[in-house]
């Protein structure tokens, strides 16, 4: 999921993402999950816990609660409540112990809240929003490109669209046999990756 | 700090820990980096892709090599990443062909301590068998040993005297490399005329090499057929399904002399050419040197090989390209490499 799901229903989106971790066959979900749900849980744990002498400490928890989670997605169980709830109170628990153990337990907020969605960015210009929400793994990446439907297809790429048609529809080739648009979608998808290619070949001596 | 900055930082401490589970690329990429002795940047540059698609694609679940839909697997990685398809695949096989020899020399090692360890029974097994003959009369025993060194001798004398006769298998190699007795380019004392097939242009003159084969060495690097190939105008790929069919280098499946002109601002030195599969697993390889970074000379022996596959093109320390060719059936149409 490229698009930080600052509008997006959280639940729903958990749950899309927990059953597609469940089937197994998806590569990238374990990439996605992590996207969405690391930043969350890091501030929200900061929030919670703001005054750790070890700074990496939360870091350190946030990514071993998800971990585990990648390894024993059965224990989640979606009807009882959110994933980030369910990951929160995982990576909440595990952080008191440790804290327990070094006795420096320092708790500001007794209750666990539910995560909060933050509201929509406000913002009058498209393509900067479209960056602002965008993974921060991702944005520097869109900042390379120039064009505002290239970055429209990298988004596209990214969050895994793969019906031809939908490209075409960028690229406004729908009117073209559907074996002229396979290619040409083709070649701009290569085009794209290419053009990355050759941005990150530039601060290096080149070959071409 | 920027927000990139920050990103990775979050997102590399999860990486890091999760390249102890094989099942993550992140596991794949720290096994690949300690293989091809890299640093983190230098690996992101083999990639072709910026530090942060790296971690992204550390994220990600590994695709099982032998899986019917690996194909499909990596063009979705490819997509998420915006990694070079081949370079991904390429990377997959790499570090799945280190841990098959990794895990060849540890059974090898293995089976050694296990052979060490039943020496002292093994010697005295053979101690048994060998008891029996101290109380054999001494004259037979002598005469046993003598006889055996006999058989052995005659043996060897055997093998010595046939060693003139060379191999039948090489001498028909040689002659099948050879070019043909009546070709109208053997009369002019020339390799046939090479033709590229679509970008490249006509080359009439033969290579050197190829006029008449002196000795076993030669051969080498005799051809049947060269190619003539403008990198620069040669269409970059993923793979061959990327670009049009009339781009495609079309080759016989011959043993075939490369001219490759590198694209301007190539490097002298050293480079391999590989002709690898959709996989990007390499079937053949080939170092050569390019003495003035334009022009790089190769042999490769396509014969065997029928299909689609890769020309791949790459130097120590840079990221590879890769070409498509298209190697035809022998009586198919000869529009690339040609006798």
């Amino acid at each position: 999921m490229t698009l930080i799901p600052r509008d997006i229903d959280l639940r729903e989106l958990g749950i899309t993402l927990h059953i597609r971790l469940l089937n197994k066959t998806d590569n990238r979900v374990t990439a996605e999950l992590s996207e969405v749900f690391l930043p969350l849980l890091i501030s929200d744990l900061r929030r919670k816990f703001p005054n750790l002498r070890d700074p990496h400490l939360v870091q350190s928890v946030a990514t071993d609660t998800l971990i585990t989670y990648f390894e024993h997605p059965e224990r989640f169980d979606p009807a009882k409540r959110t994933l980030i709830g369910y990951l929160y109170m995982d990576a909440y628990g595990n952080l008191r112990n440790i804290l327990m153990q070094q006795q420096i337990f320092v708790e500001l907020h007794p209750h666990v809240p539910e995560h909060e969605v933050v509201a929509a960015i406000a913002g009058d210009d498209p393509e900067q929003e479209l960056i602002e929400k965008s993974s921060p793994l991702v944005q520097r990446t869109i900042e390379h490109l120039t064009d505002s439907r290239d970055r429209e297809l990298v988004l596209m790429m990214m969050d895994g669209v793969r019906e031809t048609s939908a490209y075409a529809e960028v690229l406004a080739i729908q009117d073209r046999p559907i074996g002229d648009q396979v290619r040409a979608v083709k070649q701009h998808k290569d085009r794209l990756k290419k053009a990355l290619r050759r941005k990150v070949a530039t601060p290096r001596k080149r070959r071409r | 700090m920027t927000a990139s900055k920050l990103a990775l930082e979050m997102f590399k401490p999860l990486a890091q820990k999760l390249a102890s589970n094989p099942d993550f690329m992140a596991h794949v990429l720290a096994v690949y980096q300690k293989q091809e002795g890299l640093d983190e940047d230098g690996v992101a540059y083999r990639l072709g892709t910026l530090p942060e698609m790296m971690v992204r694609l550390a994220l990600c679940k590994r695709p099982i090599a032998n899986s019917r839909d690996f194909d499909d697997r990596i063009s979705e990685l490819s997509d998420f990443t915006l990694i070079d398809e081949a370079i991904l695949a390429e990377v997959l096989h790499r570090v799945d062909g280190f841990a098959e020899q990794g895990a060849g020399a540890h059974e090898r090692s293995a089976r050694k301590t296990r052979d060490l360890r039943n020496l002292p029974s093994l010697l005295a097994a053979l101690g048994s068998r060998v008891s029996p003959l101290a109380r054999m009369p001494r004259l037979a025993f002598v005469t046993g040993i003598v006889f055996l060194a006999f058989l052995i001798c005659a043996v060897a004398w055997r093998e010595l005297t046939r060693l003139p006769e060379t191999n039948p298998a090489i001498d028909d190699q040689a002659q099948s490399a050879a070019p043909p007795a009546d070709s109208s380019a053997n009369k002019l004392g020339k390799a046939p005329a090479a033709v590229s097939p679509s970008i490249g242009t006509v080359d009439e003159s033969a290579p050197k090499e190829m006029s008449r084969p002196k000795n076993q060495e030669r051969r080498e690097v005799i051809a049947k057929a060269t190619v003539k190939l403008n990198l620069d105008d040669a269409a970059l790929i993923r793979d061959a399904g990327s670009i049009g069919e009339e781009r495609i280098v079309r080759l016989r499946p011959l043993r075939t002399r490369f001219l490759l002109e590198l694209p301007e601002g190539s490097p002298k030195g050293a480079y391999t050419v590989s002709v690898v599969d959709a996989y990007g697993k390499p079937l053949m390889s080939r170092s050569d040197t390019s003495r003035d970074g334009k022009m790089l000379k190769t042999v490769l022996d396509m014969e065997g090989l029928r299909g689609k596959y890769r020309l791949c093109v790459s130097r120590e320390g840079d990221a590879p390209d890769y070409y498509p060719i298209l190697v035809l059936d022998g009586w198919s149409r000869p529009e690339g490499n040609r006798r």
